[in-house]
């Protein structure tokens, strides 16, 4: 304050309204906020100095060609990112602001809700152009749920990641495919094939800014055996689950987690064995634990369970998914197997909104049920029960084996959808009154449906964020 | 419990001291003078004009005899901003009155509207409303290309032509990139060379 009022003498005595803006904004321009303010008591003071009834036209100039940073960021900071790229050339302090660190934050903090799924890419399968002609390889689509609107990614094949790859002499084929996500960043695989080898490398990449960073594998401590999955976890972390068969009945696991701190791969608790594979498609992470689907011995015969590791504190929990058939081949007595457990068929298990759930439909409807569970690992609560049979908009469409639900959680239940996938088209179900619409997203759709349909869906935000 | 809002625009010259506060002593009824830049007045309940922070700070350093004067506020931003308040200040985040007058405020304001109740709700440090306001222009200039960006704004290019060119190469994927809208039409940037497989 008492330098304010300093200026304010000499700026009275020497310098116009507008040359005082100026010295003034230059001076403090290293305190954002401070300098607004600041640069607004100043003419305070020199307006009850001088007269008071004055109409300060001179101030209005002043503000208004004003070069306002603080405004630029906030205004910047709601532009989704496809904008944003755009207007990196717009001018310096805009390049300037879009790269700062501090603004990836803010704009994150204003796009990604953690509980509200924005959008999803897929990938599938079509043809590359590189190696030769029937080599097939993996594009990518983004679809943005809020604005309904499919958006191509800067780099559909994702070559960006291929020319990372180290060379390797007499590449057959190199295909790069998405693991899985989380906070914007994704996981990608890259495989190539030479001369009878299969070389992976994996490489943490946000597909929106093409800002990646590799993943070295981690070394495997038992002999034969393979890395069979790698999960992306909150704060960047990677975790990657060995597997070795001992036995008939032995499979021996070992978990590890990479850090970006670190820059190196810890093993979580110790090894542990159990008697069924674990399922490495059907996986999430929840309740600082990762969850993939397995089967377990009971009473009953080989039920489907759920089985957790927490990574912070090594404990393992398991929860019984009720009603659930097996894989035909392990289940013995198939006559016995119950009603319910022949009709409905297993799909996915996920997190949302703070619990961990999973989704079953029926073989040959599209009759969906997803239930719930807390964090107690008490059981399952059932959500919603989906009957779409007399679906005008679904009725040409078979529920055959090609078909892929994603349930996409909103940020309270008004806003649930569940997306069905079948091998040409996509639809979404409003789940709070059962509406189905087809989406808008259609690719070039002659070419696309020639091909054989293989996709991924991953939930991702869309952030700013390196890796 | 709010008694309601009169924001009274009182003349120059007028005698206000008789109406400012002494008389009651709850907040709720309490009013606070706001003086524009064009020195016209405001009256506005405490409680409404506590929506902005720099306000509410300066009431509670005691600063509540005369006017506030807010030298960067013109009257009609400054009637907008407190009609802003009388919607939302005492509500909850989710009323739907309150979306509903969001907007309708935002609906028909125009580009030089929005930027003074930016800079305005800046000054007066009303978190709600800036976000409001920066989100509607930020809609506007959303699907804007660079030089309508620049023209909407009054900036002026500062990058010499080589380095304009490194940050479009930096770019390239991006301006390459086409936006399939729903009737199956496609809008690109520049006439870029991507082959749908």
């Amino acid at each position: 304050m008492i330098i304010t009022r300093v200026w304010a003498l000499i700026g009275i005595g020497f310098l116009s309204y507008i040359d005082i803006y100026r010295l003034c904004y230059v001076l403090l321009s290293h305190y954002r906020s401070n300098c607004f303010h600041a640069c607004y008591i100043i003419p305070q003071y020199i307006f009850f100095f001088l007269n008071k009834d004055s109409k300060t036209l001179a101030l209005f100039i002043a503000v208004k060609h004003m070069d306002n940073e603080d405004v630029y960021w906030e205004i910047l900071s709601w532009l989704p990112i496809q904008s944003l790229m755009r207007f990196k050339s717009v001018c310096k302090l805009w390049q300037d602001i879009i790269s700062h660190p501090f603004f990836i934050t803010i704009h994150y903090q204003h796009h990604c809700n953690q509980q509200e799924t924005p959008g999803f890419i897929f990938q599938y399968l079509g043809y590359a152009k590189e190696y030769h002609r029937h080599s097939k390889e993996y594009f990518s689509y983004f679809y943005s749920i809020k604005h309904d609107k499919l958006i191509s990614l800067p780099d559909p094949s994702l070559s960006v990641i291929k020319r990372h790859v180290p060379r390797i002499l007499n590449v057959e084929d190199m295909k790069v495919s998405a693991l899985c996500s989380w906070d914007g960043l994704v996981l990608y695989r890259v495989k190539v094939y030479t001369d009878g080898f299969k070389f992976l490398f994996h490489y943490l990449c946000n597909p929106f800014t093409l800002a990646l960073k590799e993943i070295p594998c981690p070394d495997k401590e038992f002999d034969r055996s393979s890395i069979k999955k790698m999960f992306l976890i909150p704060d960047h972390r990677v975790i990657s689950v060995e597997h070795v068969k001992t036995g008939e009945f032995q499979h021996k696991y070992l978990i590890k987690m990479y850090s970006m701190e670190t820059n190196k791969w810890s093993i979580c608790g110790t090894a542990f064995t159990r008697k069924y594979k674990l399922s490495y498609f059907q996986g999430c992470f929840w309740n600082q634990a990762v969850n993939w689907i397995s089967h377990s011995s009971s009473n009953y015969g080989i039920i489907k369970v759920v089985v957790s590791f927490n990574i912070e504190s090594y404990d393992m929990h398991q929860i019984i998914i009720p009603d659930m058939p097996t894989a035909e081949k392990l289940w013995r007595f198939h006559r016995d197997m119950p009603t319910a457990a022949k009709r409905w068929r297993f799909h996915h298990i996920g997190e949302s909104r703070g619990h961990l759930y999973f989704v079953r439909c029926e073989k040959y409807y599209f009759v969906l049920e997803i239930f719930e569970a807390d964090k107690d690992y008490s059981g399952w609560s059932i959500l919603y029960h989906v009957d779409l049979r007399v679906n005008h908009v679904l009725k040409s469409i078979h529920p055959s084996a090609d078909c892929t639900f994603l349930w996409l959680s909103g940020v309270t239940k008004e806003n649930d959808k569940l997306l069905i996938c079948t091998g040409r088209k996509e639809f979404i179900c409003n789940l709070a009154n059962q509406t189905v619409y087809e989406a808008t997203s259609r690719l070039e759709g002659s070419r696309r449906q020639k091909l054989h349909q293989f996709f991924i869906l991953l939930p991702v935000n869309c952030t700013l964020i390196s890796p | 419990m709010a008694s309601e809002a009169v924001a009274v625009k009182i003349q120059e010259g007028v005698a206000v001291d008789a109406v400012v506060p002494a008389a009651s002593e709850t907040s709720a009824q309490r009013k606070i003078l706001l003086k524009s830049v064009e020195g016209e007045e405001f009256l506005v309940d405490e409680l409404f004009a506590r929506g902005s922070k720099m306000i509410s700070n300066m009431i509670d350093d005691g600063f509540t005899e005369g006017a506030i004067p807010l030298p960067n506020v013109t009257a009609p931003v400054l009637s907008k901003v407190v009609e802003y308040w009388k919607h939302h200040v005492g509500k909850s985040e989710t009323d739907k009155d309150a979306r509903e007058f969001d907007r309708a405020f935002v609906k028909d304001a125009s580009s030089s509207v929005l930027f003074d109740i930016i800079m305005a709700a800046n000054y007066l440090d009303c978190k709600p409303l800036l976000d409001l306001a920066c989100q509607a222009v930020a809609d506007a200039i959303r699907d804007m290309n660079v030089e309508q960006v620049r023209g909407f704004f009054g900036i002026t290019n500062d990058f010499t032509p080589e380095e304009e060119a490194a940050v479009l190469e930096e770019n390239r994927e991006w301006s390459n990139a086409l936006t399939v809208t729903g009737n199956g039409q496609k809008e690109s940037n520049e006439g870029g060379n991507i082959v749908l497989p």
